[in-house]
């Protein structure tokens, strides 16, 4: 099952995070006329990264690379060939004193990143995500951390109607997301973003954090746009406050019908459930987390006898 | 007589009049006419113009009345008059079209602007080859933790079924809270 | 040669014209969009298309499910004034905003006629 789309309608930051938080391995092809690049992804780091249908083998990026000579790469790979015939190329041209293990490791990462924060210039180009496809073999495979690249390819595009798309006004406030430390660990920010990073606390605006870290408003928003696409801060959406119209209908649907008022002193109620003229009673329905309410509160919906418990059992029915 | 309004909306053909076909116990009241735009004409040959009218009997004096909003920006004063009197919102989403996805979420923060209520998002067509899973989907429109998105095949009783079923839920949530 | 939006104009024109009381007009879509508009500069031609589609098509819709038969038209009475509609042909709408000492029924049958009009033209 593919992951297609344009980053017409999605952008490659945003591409990126899925892959990063979804710890996806595959391959994404990113094309566009006279244009194509594919990037390896293992686990949700980035690993690899070809442009266009270039030959990729190691001698032939080290050469482009200007690491290495054209006579030196022949000389290796014909090591390679005819005695050495398990060995990685990397290695017989690191034994023959060509270049470094570092320098390979070096102009490998170059590639990768030069592929794709050229990438993020693109305002179209079709892309397609295939699970499980491996680099070509006998790449070098380095893991970059996503949150790096993210970080970097926004801080070179300057694409302010996907800001504002997520920062509509200098109101919006930031807070953290889960684990902010540990995925601060992997990323380098400059001073400026450290700066700005130390004020994010949930409660300070886009304008009062511009205010204090004496930055631009522009920059202020450049920056905290960058820590949202790679995962780093969230926005505080309001909307955890139910409007207080809808949650009285809510509370009224939940009541139990009056006709069961008790009697002080009676006995044993009816059916079980101990009417009360007040409010809600039965067994208190304990939130489940992200689902709201928990399966064992959920079978017990049907001792109640407000409307809205009502609902839930034909709807159950159906 | 309890009636009980919920709200389905989604950005155009995310599967709302069927969403609300495959539920109610009365024909659906649709108002589909002959699309005209070009994006419309492309996904399908009628879309919704001003509403869509569902119904489940519960009892004799509760009655759930489902309403299925227009997805074009420019009916979006249906969505506000149907908003009136609801209790939580269906937000479906096509799966298939991650070009769909920011007007999918352009759409929910009308809704919360307008009035924050609980709501679900049910990524639909999840039986096409193409789509996005649930929670890719929930990645990719970025959407608070405590937002539910659920699989959805919209022409499936069961899952639609389903759907309902969580946006009661978190409307019972709401209300114990 | 005009194309078929002028000739809509040019027949929205002559409404207008034909009567005071009519202030404003518009071809609409069945689907809420702008065929053509004769309509004041600060009204939003897409509110009033999406409105006039939606509008007419609960009237439609109640007009059957009420016994009533076939829609002929709907108006909204206003303390400003009156927002009228009509169908023309299957595909479109006419819709006219008359001001609120408007004799409707002169306005109505100025609007039948223009809706002929227009029927032939789309």
């Amino acid at each position: 099952m593919a992951l297609v789309g344009n980053l017409r309608d999605f952008g490659l930051s945003d591409f990126l995070y899925l892959v990063d938080r979804g710890y996806k391995t595959g391959m994404l092809v990113l094309q566009r006329p006279g244009d194509q690049a594919r990037l390896f992804f293992q686990n949700g780091k980035l690993v690899y990264a070809i442009q266009n249908a270039t030959e990729d083998r190691l001698g032939d990026l080290l050469l482009r690379a200007g690491k290495i000579t054209a006579e030196q790469r022949d000389y290796a790979v014909h090591l390679q060939q005819t005695v050495a015939t398990n060995k990685p190329l990397g290695l017989i041209l690191v034994e023959l004193g060509y270049i470094t293990r570092e320098g390979i490791i070096r102009a490998v990462r170059s590639q990768i990143e030069e592929t794709v924060y050229r990438l993020f210039s693109w305002t179209e180009g079709d892309f397609r995500f295939e699970p499980d496809v491996k680099p070509p073999r006998e790449s070098v495979t380095i893991p970059l951390s996503i949150e790096n690249v993210i970080m970097e390819g926004v801080r070179r595009i300057d694409e302010w109607s996907r800001i504002r798309d997520r920062i509509p006004t200098l109101d919006v406030i930031v807070k953290f997301a889960d684990q902010p430390t540990e995925r601060a660990k992997g990323v380098n920010l400059t001073p400026d973003e450290w700066r700005v990073f130390a004020r994010i606390n949930g409660a300070d605006n886009i304008a009062a954090i511009a205010r204090l870290t004496s930055l631009s408003e522009f920059d202020v928003c450049r920056i905290i746009y960058g820590f949202i696409q790679a995962g780093l801060v969230e926005v505080a959406r309001a909307q955890v406050l139910i409007a207080p119209e809808v949650q009285a209908r809510a509370r009224a649907l939940v009541e139990e019908p009056d006709a069961v008022a008790p009697v002080p002193g009676d006995g044993v109620p009816a059916e079980g459930t101990p009417p009360s003229p007040t409010g809600p009673s039965g067994p208190r329905l304990a939130p489940g987390g992200a689902n709201g309410i928990s399966p064992e509160a959920r079978g017990a919906v049907q001792v109640r006898r407000g409307v809205i418990f009502r609902i839930i059992e034909r709807i159950r029915r159906i | 007589m309890h009636t009980v309004k919920m709200v389905i909306t989604g950005a155009v053909n995310s599967g709302k009049s069927q969403f609300i076909r495959t539920i109610s116990e009365i024909e659906v009241v649709s108002t589909e006419r002959k699309a005209t735009d070009e994006e419309t004409r492309r996904l399908k040959k009628e879309t919704t113009v001003a509403m869509d009218f569902g119904r489940i009997a519960v009892a004799d004096d509760i009655v759930l009345h489902l309403f299925g909003t227009p997805g074009q920006k420019r009916f979006d004063f249906m969505w506000e008059i149907l908003s009136e009197g609801m209790l939580g919102l269906v937000v479906l989403v096509d799966s298939t079209r991650p070009d769909t996805f920011r007007e999918t979420l352009r759409i929910i923060d009308f809704f919360n602007a307008y009035r924050p209520m609980p709501y679900v998002v049910a990524a639909n067509k999840q039986d096409e080859d193409n789509a996005w899973k649930p929670d890719e989907v929930r990645l990719a429109l970025r959407l608070p933790r405590e937002i539910k998105v659920l699989p959805l095949v919209a022409k499936d009783r069961e899952q639609v079924k389903n759907v309902l079923l969580e946006l009661l839920y978190s409307i019972l949530a709401v209300a114990e809270e | 040669m005009a194309t078929r939006t002028e000739e809509m104009v040019a027949r929205l024109r002559n409404l207008a014209a034909s009567t005071a009381d009519i202030e404003a007009s518009a071809v609409v879509s069945v689907d809420g969009l702008i065929m053509a508009s004769a309509l004041p500069r600060d009204v939003e031609e897409d509110r009033v298309s999406a409105m006039s589609a939606a509008m007419l098509s609960l009237g439609e819709r109640i007009a059957i499910e009420l016994g009533r038969g076939t829609l002929d038209q709907v108006f909204i009475r206003g303390e400003q004034g009156y927002v009228l509609l009509m169908s023309v042909g299957t595909e479109a709408v006419l819709t006219a905003l008359a001001r609120k000492e408007a004799k409707l029924g002169l306005v109505l049958l100025d609007m039948r006629r223009t809706a002929a009009e227009l029927s032939r033209l789309i």
